[in-house]
């Protein structure tokens, strides 16, 4: 297996409607991307609990995202309150566990923000980028 | 009476979007048709959700088997016809075929036009995702070429630095590109747009500098086949420019021609008239052979005298002759004192001269004409060491014929113009000339020719002293071998030919200027293009397409050209100081320097925008581009037309067959948009049939030992630079469980993608993994997905039939190898991650079986409302049996208005208890005392009880022991009046009430429980019961065709399931469940257990996250599978 360099990986759960098409949008742009995402689709952002976030960080992710589709906009109903519920709760338990509350963040977007998305990435991933070697690493 | 032809709908907006999904969901054919290029432009009035909703209808409807949508058509003529609709349809030429493009971007590197802001002509829509083309009318340089040339395409090539493209592009339509680029009268750069900036393009020059950068290359572009061709053996007499291009185009249509020619060499003209200086015999000589080569006999000396000439001719076996010989007799002045020496034809002194015949030091020249011809005559009297050199004209510079261009450079080396004269006699002794005797002219009206008439001045004598004359005052064409044949000619002396280059004499044909006179070189080039077209028409009529009337379409017009041009002066290519060049013959312009070039050929303004340089072409190995495409017509039979896009009335056709979907305002909402699309569509259904349509059932493919085949797509090779992607198939196939790998061309292409298919029936795979950029497996389309993906999945799940189940589609395209372009060791890397992770979700779901039900075939409508009676009838479609309930009084006509309908009216009964799910549920009634007998009245009322917040479970059962109840299923339910929301479901009320705007309200009338509709929904204004009961009808006709894209992704599979060894009963999953599928049982210990309702769950696993014992599975959202699928990451 080719190594990885020296950039740190980020794990995203992308809920498969808006923040998905934004992420395709993104990829398939000219915009310049480089940061390692590994990306773990989800029905909805609202499945995501702090088992699958602590996991991921045990795996060696450096930081990890979840991006749901905004408030009003779920097509299942409940999955951006439950995302918003479960994000202070996870950040409190890595803190606990030792890890900087930056690593963790939860986000909603609309299917047509792109731009942003890529903002979004580019500075969760620069200020993961600023914390040492993440301590769970395997 | 019933019809099984389709429906045409008209606007592929978000109205015409839902009623096409809704009328294919029914069964039925649909034409969805558009006359814009993309769909989901939205209209710009919606919100957000609204333009989503429009992107995920269109995925819907690209995925779905009956429905044909045309972007960028037009219904331009309709009527009545056998017993329905016939409909023209046109459809703008699609250049790219949005069925064969798998958008890999090839084409769009190699367009060479780019415009400042940077819009090109090729570029990316996104639904259909497609690559399309944005073509104009002809760019006016090219349409004023009379051969036809395609200036703005070459340009735009030598822009980019693409030179020997450009010289491809120039041969394709020249085949003396060196000779017109020094010497044609370029009409194109008169025609040119530019000049309303600042000047035309220099387009002859530039023509000039890319043959001769081309020519730098030793390499002969334009004559790839070697071998000369069989075909039908035509003589061509004259070597000049008409005779040369008519022998090249008839070698390209398989001809053998031979060309005839009374000189030593060939050229003509070319050779023999113009001077070496501005066009040099090597590059005439060069062009010839290069015709020669491509299959051109060529016979030097060989004049054509005669007729009998001519039969020879045809008696060695030539099916044509073709008359090219040109006019290069010189026409007399015929006044006093013409034969003196020292007075010369131009043409004959021409001739004779740059035959290489000496000449003594001409003395004082004058030259008597206007023409290039004159020019030559003039500039080559200068280097013969002329004392002095005069030109003399009727009328003033301005009128002269000559290019003005060529009239500079003959000033410039001291040549004299004098104009507004004309000689009148010629004054000579023994010896020759002596002095010419003019006369003043000055200008009239304008005359025939659109020039001012040139009127002697009277009085005006006087003598120009002269030791050479030449006259050059025009030619004829020496036609006396014609005589013999009786040879047709016209009152100029010329050929008369009809349009084509026929003569009265069969087989024989005439071009260039023995047809028109004297004229310019392209135009004799255009003539011999035209006659040798005729001469294949006439030998080989199969090759020359019928020219059948193509369907009428505009093309759109130019862009104006904006006022903030920047003004660019144009270049010029160097041109040798005039005291050094009046020395010798060598050429007097060189070429642009290839800065100046490249300058020069970005102030085109690409007119036509696409400049047809046919590159996209070249680069599409797919075949998808093809630029000969045409409008396409097409006449269809349809039962219905549905009008969505604006208000139409055809009085062509019977009001009966037509229906216009309500209009929105701007302040409308679009939910309301799509409840009229569906509405319209329930009320079109009338008097038409449904199509067959197998409910979809997959084969799996075997279970046992993993046998899994890995193929990763290239995405047509642009994904597989530097071959990275093959580095994958070795680790991968190593894999316990992969047998085998492979790097695809395509996986979405319709015929390059079947390798998959082969593979796994050849290999006996029993699971296949694909790596392109499709995502996922299941049935539906989401927002991401787009027609390459859709392809994909159609093929493999209803073309091919494979399970999803046993198929794993990751998408690597955008995750892995897009972003990483640069770097392919990352690339590869994550890709491998990816794929690792999907195969795990291959592994899972092989394991999962299938299940399928059919709906109970009854619907019911409780209360007859307008609404709901609206709904009955629009049910009534589909289903044999629909019952309308209701407690209170009914009308009469209502009564009638339902038996019309053969719907059954069942009352006086009032709906007490609602059970079961989607497709099967159970509804108890109780009866009115007017349907109960004496003793049945005795029978009490059941009621229920409250137990805290939820209702006591009263079991089905034992509604069935009362005379008083009567049960009965349906599939459908649905509610005329709010009321009847409140009738207790199950075990609890509606878990979640109505939805406006909340889970599956997007323009949906479903009630929290799936299967359950209302017939009215008053928060949307203006909408009448009529129409509300419809859509109503038709949302769930929807949903339980079988043909549906529920949510869920496997029909019955991907759904939740609470073990009840592992549930606490907290209720937990209850409480947040969108769909009210989670509920808590009550046992009999009186604690509680979950329970998922199988047909309501969506799949969406909220569930799961707030579950405390991890009690609930679900496929691909369980914990263990996240682990899984995330260790494949970090392996």
């Amino acid at each position: 297996m080719p190594s990885l360099n020296r950039k740190k990986p980020i794990l995203a759960f992308f809920c498969n409607w808006a923040p998905y098409r934004c992420y395709m949008d993104l990829c398939r742009s000219e915009s310049s991307f480089h940061h390692l995402i590994y990306p773990v689709k989800v029905m909805c952002s609202g499945r995501v609990d702090p088992a699958m976030v602590l996991f991921a960080f045990e795996k060696g992710a450096e930081g990890v995202m979840v991006l749901g589709c905004k408030d009003k906009e779920c097509r299942y109903g409940p999955g951006p309150e439950q995302s918003t519920k479960i994000a202070e709760p996870i950040k409190a338990l890595i803190h606990i566990l030792g890890l900087e509350s930056e690593r963790f963040r939860s986000v909603k977007y609309s299917f047509n923000e792109k731009n942003r998305l890529l903002e979004e990435i580019d500075s969760f991933a620069k200020a993961v980028y600023k914390l040492k070697k993440s301590p769970f690493v395997p | 009476m019933t019809s099984k032809k389709g429906i045409l709908i008209i606007g592929a907006d978000l109205q015409g979007l839902q009623a096409a999904l809704t009328l294919a969901r029914l069964g039925r054919n649909v034409t969805l048709i558009d006359k814009n290029i993309e769909i989901a432009a939205s209209p710009g009035n919606w919100s957000e959700k609204g333009k989503r909703w429009n992107q995920y209808l269109y995925t819907q409807v690209l995925y779905h088997p009956l429905i044909e949508l045309l972007t960028q058509t037009e219904m331009t003529q309709v009527k009545e016809a056998g017993g329905g609709v016939e409909a023209e349809l046109i459809q703008v030429p699609m250049w790219v075929s949005p069925d064969l493009c798998v958008d890999c971007g090839k084409c769009l590197v190699s367009c060479p036009v780019e415009f400042s802001n940077g819009y090109k002509p090729l570029f990316e829509l996104s639904c259909p995702s497609t690559m399309t083309i944005d073509k104009r009318e002809k760019a006016p340089c090219r349409t004023a070429c009379p051969i036809g040339m395609n200036p703005q395409g070459y340009i735009a090539l030598i822009a980019q630095e693409r030179f020997e493209e450009a010289y491809e592009l120039i041969y394709a339509t020249n085949p003396l590109p060196g000779i017109c680029g020094r010497v044609c009268h370029h009409p194109c750069e008169t025609a040119c747009r530019r000049q309303e900036v600042d000047e035309p393009v220099a387009i002859c020059a530039l023509k000039r500098f890319a043959t001769d950068e081309a020519g730098k290359k030793k390499k002969k572009p334009g004559t790839g086949d070697t071998s000369f061709p069989e075909g039908p053996r035509v003589a061509v007499i004259g070597s000049g420019p008409a005779g040369l291009t008519a022998a090249y185009d008839l070698t390209r249509a398989g001809f053998r021609p031979t060309i005839i020619e009374a000189e030593k060499k060939p050229g003509g003209l070319l050779l023999h008239g113009i001077a070496p200086y501005r066009l040099p015999g090597e590059i005439i000589k060069k062009e010839i052979a290069q015709i020669l080569n491509a299959g051109v006999d060529l016979r030097l000396n060989s004049p054509v005298n005669s007729y009998k000439d001519i039969e020879k001719l045809k008696a060695e076996g030539f099916s044509a002759i073709l008359l090219a010989t040109g006019a290069t007799k010189d026409l007399r002045m015929k006044i006093k004192g013409e034969d003196l020496k020292g007075i010369y034809g131009c043409v004959s002194f021409l001739k004779d001269l740059w035959k290489g015949k000496k000449f003594k030091s001409p003395g004082r020249v004058v030259v008597i004409g206007g023409g290039n011809a004159a020019i030559e005559a003039a500039r080559a009297s200068v280097r013969l060491g002329a004392k002095s050199v005069i030109i003399i004209y009727r009328r003033t510079r301005k009128e002269m014929p000559a290019d003005p261009h060529e009239i500079d450079q003959a000033l410039e080396e001291g040549v004299k113009l004098r104009p507004l004269t004309i000689p009148v006699e010629f004054e000579g002794r023994s010896d020759g000339l002596a002095q010419v005797k003019c006369i003043k002219m000055k200008l009239g009206d304008v005359d025939a020719s659109g020039r001012p008439r040139p009127i002697p001045v009277d009085g005006s004598d006087f003598f120009i002293n002269a030791d050479t004359a030449i006259v050059s005052i025009g030619q004829k064409a020496d036609v006396s071998y014609g005589i013999g044949g009786d040879l047709k000619l016209n009152q100029r002396g010329t050929i008369e030919v009809e349009a084509g280059g026929r003569t009265n004499i069969f087989g024989v044909y005439a071009s260039g200027d023995v047809v028109s006179g004297p004229s310019t070189v392209v135009e004799a080039m255009a003539s011999g293009r035209r006659a040798a077209r005729t001469i294949i028409y006439a030998l080989k009529p199969d090759t020359v397409p019928d020219g059948e009337k193509e369907p009428e379409f505009s093309s759109r017009e130019y862009d104006p050209i904006l006022k903030d041009t920047p003004i660019r002066k144009r270049s010029a290519p160097f041109h040798r100081k005039i005291s050094e060049r009046v020395k010798d013959k060598n050429e007097v312009i060189g070429s642009f320097t290839m800065k100046d070039a490249i300058d020069e050929a970005s102030r085109c303004l690409q007119c036509g925008v696409c400049s047809e340089c046919l590159r996209c072409e070249a680069a599409c190995d797919l075949n998808a581009i093809s630029h000969d495409r045409t409008a396409t017509k097409r006449t269809l039979h349809f039962s219905k037309v549905i009008f969505s896009d604006k208000v139409q009335t055809f009085s062509e056709i019977d009001s009966s067959r037509m229906t216009q979907i309500e209009r929105f305002g701007k302040k409308d909402s679009w939910a309301k948009a799509v409840m009229a699309g569906r509405a319209s569509a329930v009320k079109a259904l009338a008097g038409t049939a449904p199509v067959t349509m197998e409910p979809i059932s997959y084969k799996r493919l075997g279970d046992g030992e993993l046998k899994i085949g890995i193929f990763i797509c290239s995405c047509n090779g642009t994904l597989n630079e530097n071959n990275r992607l093959d580095e994958m198939i070795t680790p991968l196939t190593d894999i316990p469980g992969v047998a085998h790998g492979e790097v695809l061309v395509s996986a979405c292409h319709p015929e390059k993608g079947r390798r998959i298919e082969e593979v796994i029936s050849e290999k006996g795979l029993n699971g296949a993994l694909i790596a392109s950029c499709t995502c996922c497996h299941l049935a539906f389309a989401c927002e991401s997905c787009n027609d390459q993906r859709i392809r994909l999945k159609h093929r493999l799940f209803r073309e091919a039939g494979y399970d999803p189940k046993d198929i794993a589609l990751v998408n690597i395209k955008e995750t892995c190898l897009l972003p990483f372009k640069e770097d392919d060791k990352i690339a590869i890397d994550q890709s491998m991650r990816v794929i690792r992770s999907g195969l795990w979700q291959l592994r899972d779901s092989k394991k999962l079986s299938k299940g399928s039900e059919e709906p109970c075939p009854k619907a019911i409508i409780l209360g007859a409302t307008e609404a709901g009676i609206s709904a009955a009838i629009g049910l009534k479609e589909k289903y044999a049996s629909v019952v309308v309930v209701e407690n209170l009084k009914v009308e009469k006509r209502i009564e009638e208005e339902l038996s019309k309908f053969g719907i059954d009216l069942v009352r006086p009964v009032k709906p007490v208890r609602l059970g079961g799910r989607r497709g099967k549920f159970t509804l108890i009634l109780e009866k009115g005392d007017s349907l109960l007998s004496k003793e049945e009245k005795k029978s009490p009322k059941l009621s229920l009880q409250k137990k805290g917040k939820r209702l006591q479970n009263l079991d089905i059962k034992t509604f069935d022991e009362s005379p008083r109840y009567k049960k009965i299923e349906a599939g459908i339910i649905i509610l005329g009046r709010n009321e009847f929301k409140n009738i207790p479901y199950k075990r609890d009320s509606f878990a979640t009430g109505l939805h406006a705007g909340g889970n599956r309200a997007f323009g949906s009338l479903e009630t929290g429980i799936p299967g359950v509709y209302m017939a009215s929904w008053s928060q949307v204004k203006k909408l009448s019961g009529q129409t509300s009961g419809m859509s109503a009808a038709g949302e769930a006709l929807e949903n339980v065709s079988g043909q549906t894209d529920s949510f869920n992704s496997f029909v019955d599979s991907f759904v939740a399931y609470a073990d009840p060894e592992l549930c606490r009963g907290c209720g937990k999953c209850a409480d947040i469940c969108p769909e009210g599928a989670a509920t808590l049982e009550e046992t009999t210990r009186g604690t509680g257990l979950s329970w998922i309702e199988p047909g309501f769950c969506t799949g969406c696993g909220n569930c799961i996250s707030d579950c405390p014992t991890g009690a609930i599975s679900l496929p691909e959202s369980e914990q263990w599978y996240f682990e899984k699928v995330i260790n494949a990451f970090f392996e």
